[in-house]
């Protein structure tokens, strides 16, 4: 995908945000058993623009809209794995969005556990042998990842214009 | 809603180009979501009542489309506008490609016609008000749509961002332009790739080549075409009829190649040797002299 028809998506996407308000995410959020910690710091994602040319993009919006729809789709498993898959593939598929995701990351570590944490570090580096064994987090990583596959590619497209400003 | 034809999509844009401030019923008509009073009227807002009174409007504006595409960019035109060549030159440069350049030499036309029609929004986009904003998009957008260069389902969107709001429109129509401008480079790669030249169409690609070149910048590339069409083929203006009625005589293969290689650019060279030696003969379609000189061009390449 080139920086173009990134763009052209990314358009799409920033309508689909439209008339999202952060207390509707907040209720979703929080009904699915996210603790008020973690979701102060997707707050500050969600908080997050960037601006290409005239165009300012609600990034964290957009990224927040789509873990939100990421966790909606996945309701039979622990929120906490859900998350923590989510977030972590993310990451791991956008490296340069690491900063942003950073603060939620860690209030995930940090209140889903140490485990959570551990399972984060190694799906974000990209090691996910040491799953195998659990063939639920194996599938949900594999959903993850063609989950973000679009957004990613999207985003990677647009990482000069993404990480020159600022 | 949903079950508008392509073309019923397109004249749906360019009537929100001409009455922006009709938008809630043609957004309507488009799928895109309006919020507020408007709302509860579009699901009964069908497309007769949305064209019923714009046939003539629809029409004309067809009419004006059509009119812009053929006759304000005439690629012939612009690119010998200054060496003098007329329809005639036009008709026969057209003959000289197989279908598929046929094709590529409509469409890039057309591409031709769109830069400059989107660069026209764009002036207009920036002393328009907010409501007439979106007129300039749509106009746009539906130019990209007639040509293949964006999926209904995207403008949909975008346009919907562009009326809530969430899209600036400025920046909507600068992405317009760059889609214009790849399509382009992505034309001029499938041009110099047209598998099946002759001898004359070899030089007829480099000749589209230079067409596509922007005149007010590249004038010493399309100059320096012009006088190596003189000095091999003596041909002068007129050479494009005569390459129909006789294959040329070349007495100097390489100095041709070297010469016609440095118009084009590094970057493109590649494509375009890629091409020449993937020149195939069909039979008894081409005479003794043009098989000489592929053959001689194709030795050439390959050492």
């Amino acid at each position: 995908m080139n920086a173009t028809m990134a763009q052209m998506d990314l358009m799409v996407l920033q309508t689909e945000t439209k008339g999202m308000k952060w207390l509707d995410a907040v209720v979703s959020l929080t009904n699915k058993g996210i603790p008020p910690e973690v979701v102060t710091r997707l707050q500050e994602l969600w908080e997050v623009t960037k601006t290409i040319g005239e165009q300012v993009y609600e990034v964290g919006k957009i990224l927040v809209m789509k873990i939100i729809e990421f966790i909606m789709a996945n309701p039979q498993l622990a929120i906490g794995a859900v998350l923590g898959v989510a977030v972590g593939s993310l990451t791991s598929m956008i490296p340069w969005i690491g900063t942003m995701i950073a603060p939620v990351a860690m209030a995930i570590g940090g209140f889903f556990g140490a485990i959570a944490g551990h399972r984060l570090d190694k799906i974000a580096k990209g090691e996910l042998s040491s799953y195998k064994d659990s063939s639920i987090f194996a599938d949900l990583i594999t959903i993850a990842k063609e989950f973000w596959k679009n957004l990613a590619e999207i985003f990677n497209a647009l990482k000069e214009h993404f990480t020159k400003e600022v | 809603m949903g079950t508008l034809s392509k073309q019923d999509y397109i004249k749906a844009l360019k009537k929100l180009e001409k009455s922006p401030s009709d938008r809630i019923g043609t957004l309507g008509t488009l799928g895109v979501v309006v919020t507020g009073a408007g709302a509860g009227a579009l699901g009964a807002t069908g497309l007769a009542s949305v064209f019923g009174i714009s046939t003539l409007l629809g029409s004309t504006t067809l009419a004006s489309v059509a009119g812009g595409v053929f006759i304000v960019s005439n690629p012939i035109g612009w690119a010998l506008g200054t060496a003098t060549a007329g329809a005639a030159a036009a008709y026969g440069i057209s003959k000289l490609v197989h279908s598929g350049g046929k094709h590529e030499e409509k469409k890039q036309a057309n591409i031709k016609a769109m830069r400059t029609e989107i660069a026209n929004y764009n002036k207009e986009v920036k002393k328009a008000s907010e409501s007439e904003k979106i007129g300039q998009v749509a106009g746009a957008f539906a130019l990209l749509l007639e040509n293949d260069l964006m999926e209904e389902q995207k403008v949909t969107k975008i346009l919907e961002g562009v009326e809530s709001g969430e899209i600036n429109a400025e920046y909507a129509l600068s992405i317009a332009q760059s889609i214009i401008d790849e399509a382009s480079n992505t034309s001029i790669e499938n041009q110099l790739d047209i598998s099946s030249m002759t001898t004359r169409s070899v030089f007829v690609v480099l000749y589209k080549y230079m067409m596509m070149l922007d005149d007010t910048v590249h004038q010493n590339e399309i100059t320096a075409y012009q006088s190596i069409m003189e000095k091999y083929f003596k041909l002068g203006n007129d050479f494009s009829s005569k390459l129909l009625d006789e294959a040329p005589e070349i007495s100097d293969i390489d100095s041709v190649l070297k010469d016609l290689l440095s118009l084009v650019p590094t970057d493109k060279q590649d494509i375009l040797l890629d091409s020449l030696i993937g020149i195939g003969f069909s039979d008894g379609e081409y005479s003794d002299v043009e098989k000489t000189f592929v053959t001689k061009v194709k030795e050439t390449l390959k050492s």
